[in-house]
């Protein structure tokens, strides 16, 4: 195990999507300590930026300690070993990851596990905004792995999502899942409103309150319960069938005790009228 | 202080000079390809086992203007996974399907290529276009208007005032500082402002009662009394439509008493688009031996071949209704305008997949228009930029006209339904690099009507493109792996005589003309026209009349053809 510390606060963004099991297996610190990173526009070293220590076991993983909030691409487009960082993490952590676990101690900033496709990122903090979503223009999402967030998340959570699940203990913001098209989001806490818009396919899961419901959405029924992965939550809740407008068959569970505000909607659509 | 230069040991493919391989020295001063230069003070190219070309010449991809740049905004993820960093010379630049304006002039000039055309260009946005083309370094450039759905344009025909419409159209073109005339799905956009197309060429355009066969026929007769000096470029009705091929085969027929002499009157542009046979995308089949068929018997078209790539793009036409169509289809992000009373537009991103049976019948139809028409001097290579995929994927398309093998070798990856169908398995022809060198740069430039350009003749322009091939140890047919590889990065690029790349790298950033046409009309009909026009101008457009003309110091090398036209 390589254990990193930073040597100051760093004031620039940091892009180091070097910062991988996959990078680091095989190296020696020295050779770890001369990996190329960028300090806003300036080339440096790894070494010029953290201190190291060494551990010899577990091999494949790496430990960061301290404060990495500017810290960007953490595990980016891993495949195998672990990540664990006490402290915050910036921007895009384990972007594109494709296997392994990452642990945070701390808060992640945006686009943490965008677009991943396998492997388990967990933070104990909270989450930024584009949580498992892609990049801006794309439209390939989340395509499997676990993302567990036990604080809030921002907005759009989930995006382009197709497969794979998300759960979040806190609340979520703006356009949870939107354009999701498979996978599956719990969020034990609140929602903001427009979540599902344009999903065609997946299942979203609100425990707490869902600000308002987009319209494009219809009512199926009440189930008392929902499956997600193998947990099974008890509800009962209402069965949101949408996005409409997109011809969409994704599926919005929210809570019916918690949303009350909901109730005399679903009476007058379950009355047809 | 220009230098004088001499390509010494090539084998020189010069089509329009009639030269196929043989070694000839080209000599070059000021800027132009001159009989002989002091070989003591000239500097030296040794081309010995290399290939001399004309410097290539596009006549239709979409580098510029308001759709191409809506593209770049839509299209993010397309800049992030292609990227440019800046070295000395060159500016840093992104994206693959729709390259920055830079980055799209050093790519041409990688490949050996030096003069370039936008082919529509909404007039109302021509001012941004020519902006974009300011920056646009390394290659010659122009546009062409988009006059097929322009209301004047409309009205005079439907009053049978062909004389004044060539008036009009010659200061359009003049004030916009365009190359030629453009129609694109004739009618059909027009219709689109209310939501409707047209579906034949004689299907009647929604108030003004008249088809797109009048405004073909009628452009056609403007562009003959304007002198121009390309063709009517027709984008088809009907475009990417299954069954289509008989719109194309009726466009061509409908100019074909117009023809005068044996010059070609009409372009039929990215024609793989326009030559669907079947009724619905299952039963999707190639009508290019059909047009192939009526090509190699008549002489007043030429085509270009739209040629697709299996790769993700993005298209962008001003067929507002054909675009929707896509994006019905593919349930893409899209992007969709009417400009005013002029034309459309729309943008919708692609992948063209070698599983999907209608992409596969797509790509044979390219090919098959190009290998079953006889004379290369008709058909030219395109890819319709960026709609059929970017240009920078030009040598894959000539490997695939060069080699048999090579189109087997795709063939093999294709849908299997698709390839059961194909003509292509049965044809044997392959391009040579004369033929090559006529698809790519004398074709065009002599479709265009540029005398300078498209050849090393004494005087001509000294745009020359030289290829690290040896076209006698080389059989492209077994090799074209290698001709490929020579054709993406040439081994020199000299641009108005001197040297712009070298090694497949730009050496010197230089900046190309913009070539206009500016038509004479006899003032007094010119007067008149303007007269009529001015207040319901005012009516129709947001922009002035008077305020319409670009003038000529915005653009930053003003190259103007002076044409005199008959009326
Ligand atoms: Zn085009």
């Amino acid at each position: 195990m390589i254990i990193l510390r930073p040597k100051k606060e760093f004031k620039a963004p940091i892009i180091a999507e070097c910062i991988s099991p996959d990078v680091f297996m095989g190296k020696s610190i020295d050779e770890v300590a001369k990996l190329k990173v960028y300090e806003g526009n300036k080339e440096r070293t790894l070494g010029e930026l953290f201190n190291f220590s060494y551990e010899k076991e577990p091999e494949d993983k790496i430990m960061i300690i301290g404060d990495v909030s500017k810290v960007r691409k953490i595990g980016f487009n891993m495949r195998k070993g672990e990540i664990e960082v006490k402290g915050d993490v910036g921007m895009h952590l384990g972007a594109e990851m494709k296997g392994g676990k990452i642990t945070v101690f701390g808060s992640a900033g945006s686009w943490a596990g965008s677009a991943m496709s396998d492997g388990l990122i967990e933070v104990h903090g909270s989450a930024g905004d584009f949580l498992g979503a892609p990049l801006r223009g794309s439209t390939s999402g989340m395509s499997g792995g676990t993302i567990v967030v036990h604080s809030n998340v921002g907005d759009e959570a989930g995006a382009y999502m197709r497969d794979g699940s998300i759960r979040i203990h806190g609340s979520a913001g703006q356009f949870l899942g939107l354009r999701m098209r498979g996978g599956a989001i719990l969020v034990l806490g609140d929602a903001d409103s427009r979540a599902g818009a344009f999903m065609t396919g997946g299942r979203i899961v609100i425990c707490g309150t869902l600000r308002s419901l987009l319209p494009a959405f219809t009512i199926e029924g009440v189930r008392p319960s929902i499956k997600v992965g193998p947990e099974k939550v008890s509800g009962p809740f209402y069965l949101f069938v949408g996005d409409l407008t997109e011809g969409g068959d994704g599926q919005l569970f929210v809570s019916k005790v918690r949303n009350p505000h909901l109730s005399p909607l679903v009476t007058k659509v379950m009355a047809g009228e | 202080m220009m230098m004088e230069l001499l390509i010494k040991n090539g084998f020189v493919y010069d089509p329009i000079n009639g030269i196929d391989g043989e070694r000839v020295d080209i000599a070059i001063k000021d800027g132009r390809i001159v009989e002989r230069v002091d070989e003591r003070r000239a500097e030296i190219i040794d081309a010995s086992g290399m290939i001399v070309m004309p410097g290539g010449v596009d006549l239709h991809s979409h580098i510029v203007g308001g759709k191409v740049n809506s593209g770049r905004l839509l299209r993010p993820e397309d800049h992030r996974k292609d990227y440019e960093v800046k070295t000395k010379v060159t500016r840093s630049g992104v994206g693959y399907s729709i390259p920055s304006t830079f980055t799209t002039g050093y790519r041409y000039s990688r490949m050996g290529y030096t003069t370039v055309m936008d082919p529509a260009i909404a007039p109302l946005k021509a001012r941004h276009a020519h902006e974009e083309l300011n920056d646009t370094p390394m290659i010659d450039k122009g546009f062409y208007p988009l006059l097929g759905d322009w209301w004047f344009v409309l009205e005079f025909i439907r009053d049978g005032k062909i004389e004044e419409c060539a008036a009009h159209v010659a200061w359009l073109i003049s004030s916009v500082k365009g190359y030629a005339i453009k129609l694109v799905n004739p009618g059909g956009l027009e219709a689109w402002g209310f939501g409707r197309n047209v579906d034949s060429i004689d299907d009647p355009v929604p108030y003004f009662n008249i088809t797109p066969r009048d405004i073909i026929r009628g452009l056609c007769k403007v562009n003959q009394l304007l002198n121009l000096p390309h063709a009517i470029h027709i984008h088809t009705n009907n475009l990417g439509k299954p069954g289509n091929y008989t719109t194309t085969l009726d466009t061509m027929k409908c100019v074909e008493d117009l023809a005068i002499d044996d010059k070609p009157i009409a372009h039929v542009t990215h024609c793989q688009f326009n030559a669907f046979k079947g009724v619905n995308w299952k039963t999707l089949a190639s009508g290019a031996p059909e047009i192939a068929d009526y090509v190699n018997k008549h002489k007043h078209v030429t085509l270009d071949m739209g040629q697709i790539i299996f790769t993700d793009t993005t298209t962008m036409t001003a067929d507002g209704p054909f675009q929707y169509i896509l994006y019905k289809l593919t349930g893409n992000k899209w992007v969709n305008s009417d400009v005013e009373t002029e034309t459309s537009a729309g943008i919708v991103p692609i992948r063209y997949r070698r599983a999907s049976y209608a992409n596969a019948v797509q790509w044979s139809i390219g090919l098959e228009l190009a290998l079953l028409i006889k004379d290369t001097w008709k058909v030219y290579l395109t890819t319709d930029h960026p709609n059929g995929g970017p240009f920078t994927e030009y040598p894959r398309v000539i490997a695939w006209l060069m080699s048999r093998i090579a189109r087997e070798r795709t063939m093999k990856r294709l849908n299997k339904r698709a390839v059961a169908k194909m003509t292509l398995p049965s044809i044997d022809r392959e391009y040579t690099f004369y033929e090559i060198a006529i698809a790519t740069r004398a074709g065009p430039a002599r479709s265009l009507g540029l005398k300078n350009k498209g050849h090393l003749g004494v005087g001509a322009d000294a745009d020359v493109a030289i290829y690290d091939v040896n076209p006698k140890e080389v059989n492209p047919s077994r090799q074209y792996k290698l001709v490929r590889r020579a054709f993406r990065r040439a081994a020199y690029t000299i641009k108005s005589g001197e040297v712009v790349v070298k090694n497949g790298e730009i050496v010197k950033s230089m900046m190309g003309d913009t070539i206009w046409c500016n038509i004479h009309v006899m003032p007094s009909l010119a007067e008149d026209v303007a007269k009529g026009l001015k207040k319901r101008f005012r009516e129709y457009w947001t922009v002035e009349y008077d305020n319409y003309p670009i003038p000529e110091k915005y653009l930053s090398i003003s190259y103007p053809m002076e044409i005199k036209a008959k009326v």
